[in-house]
């Protein structure tokens, strides 16, 4: 029989950090069926391990609601709902007049300084299609995989050098390797503007057997945009908006739209 | 934007004001776009996102007593970022088809979204009030950063010293919540 009396946290840490022996397990799943002080801790931890990572957790099933409903299917609710609607939909129409507008501003911004707003232009580029939320989360607490903790956190911290030595000490080190991690290794060439490296990694990336291996395809077209390789990245994008499931294939699309 | 008062905003929005939402669309939208089309989303996800979290607004003055305490505008901004989560987490679920999709009207997922958007805040609320060092050792403990790196960079004696600090900060923030009244229905 567990006694949660004394340890209580430390059991409810390891069971879900994954650190608990696996007899101990169905020990305190059986607990937790019967306990709903202790449920509604775990499911607490659970939210506050969300909102601190910024996921997304539901509600818990049984919350009560009726208020709120009653107030949306209210005809005052449709009504501002309706409105609000409305506003958006002649935003959107009176925005789209003026956008000749803002052509022909444009296109007398690109007669005054052409190379100037070319430099400046493929600059942002890069700076509004790479983000770091597009980066794979990976880090794990577990003992046994210390180094690519250390390497993502690195990176995190901006020191590119550092992670790119234990990046390189990771793979010719490690027996075991997570394929998320050579988007931080080519990542940190890249960082540190070693293009043709980066883009090795990434190609490592895209011909693994990964789940998330198109991811390689989209870290090789900001290396070309970043290098301002123009066809190269043409071709790379093209090749991402083939298939709907592709890692930012909607971003691709939008990139094309942008270099045409 | 210019800064009026945020409660002046949330009446004239229960009231229908359409000069006023004129105004929100023209001062907030925008800033909404970018971060919806720099997290895998278009303009349209943005506008439905927006339109959604301002008429949620409305039932939490309606219902709840709302009142802002920071900016309108930052309030919004952070309304329309938990819905866009939400919608992401929703897309993605429905792409692995994981597990007996619920079928939820659409006032109810506006009333769980108002809900969603009030435990936030009672979360951010509880964090605030504890001390700097202990938000963020909670931030690095939840991103699941190791003890080694942890006791790196706070210059702990050993992991152990950092187990124990980390589990009193979460002890206190896990207290400070359950203090709070809106926990029993919002946790």
């Amino acid at each position: 029989m567990l006694d949660t009396n004394n340890n209580r946290d430390e059991l409810i840490e390891q069971y879900l950090t994954g650190t608990m022996a696996p007899k101990t397990i169905l020990a305190f799943e059986k607990l937790i069926a019967k306990d709903v002080s202790l449920a509604k801790d775990i499911e607490l931890f659970k939210q506050l391990s969300a909102h601190f990572n910024e996921d997304y957790i539901s509600l818990k099933q049984d919350i009560d609601t009726t208020d709120l409903d009653t107030y949306f299917r209210s005809n005052e609710a449709k009504k501002l709902k309706k409105t609000i609607e409305n506003i958006g939909i002649t935003h959107t129409s009176k925005k789209k007049f003026k956008f000749p507008v803002s052509i022909a501003a444009a296109l007398i911004g690109l007669f005054i300084c052409v190379a100037g707003y070319l430099q400046f232009s493929k600059h942002n580029l890069y700076e509004d299609y790479y983000t770091e939320s597009d980066l794979p989360s990976l880090v794990a607490r577990s003992t046994t995989d210390n180094l690519s903790s250390e390497i993502v956190f690195a990176y995190q911290e901006k020191q590119f050098s550092k992670a790119n030595n234990l990046y390189i000490t990771y793979i010719n080190s490690s027996s075991i390797f997570n394929e998320n991690l050579f988007i931080y290794g080519g990542m940190t060439y890249l960082e540190l503007n070693e293009f043709d490296k980066a883009l090795i990694e990434f190609q490592k990336m895209t011909s693994s057997n990964s789940i998330d291996n198109s991811k390689g395809l989209w870290f090789s077209a900001l290396v070309y945009l970043k290098k301002e390789e123009h066809i190269l990245l043409k071709e790379t994008l093209n090749t991402i908006v083939q298939k709907k499931n592709n890692f930012n294939h909607k971003k691709a699309v939008s990139l094309l739209q942008e270099l045409d | 934007m210019t800064q009026l008062n945020s409660n002046i905003y949330l009446k004239a929005l229960l009231k229908g004001d359409e000069k006023v939402i004129i105004k929100i669309y023209n001062d907030i939208l925008p800033k909404v776009t970018s971060f919806i089309k720099n997290n895998k989303g278009t303009q349209e996800d943005a506008q439905e996102v927006f339109q959604k979290a301002l008429y949620q607004l409305t039932a939490r003055i309606k219902v709840r007593n709302f009142e802002i305490n920071s900016s309108f505008e930052a309030y919004l901004f952070t309304a329309c970022k938990n819905l866009w989560r939400r919608e992401l987490n929703n897309r993605k679920k429905e792409v692995r088809n994981d597990g007996v999709f619920e079928l939820v009207s659409e006032e109810h997922d506006n009333s769980k979204a108002v809900l969603e958007q009030e435990r936030w805040e009672l979360f951010e609320e509880k964090i605030v009030e504890l001390s700097e060092n202990c938000r963020e050792l909670l931030q690095l403990y939840f991103k699941k950063v190791s003890y080694k790196i942890i006791v790196e960079k706070f210059n702990y004696a050993n992991e152990n010293t950092a187990f124990q600090r980390v589990f009193k900060c979460k002890k206190r923030l896990v207290d400070l919540v359950k203090l709070d009244k809106r926990f029993q229905e919002l946790c």
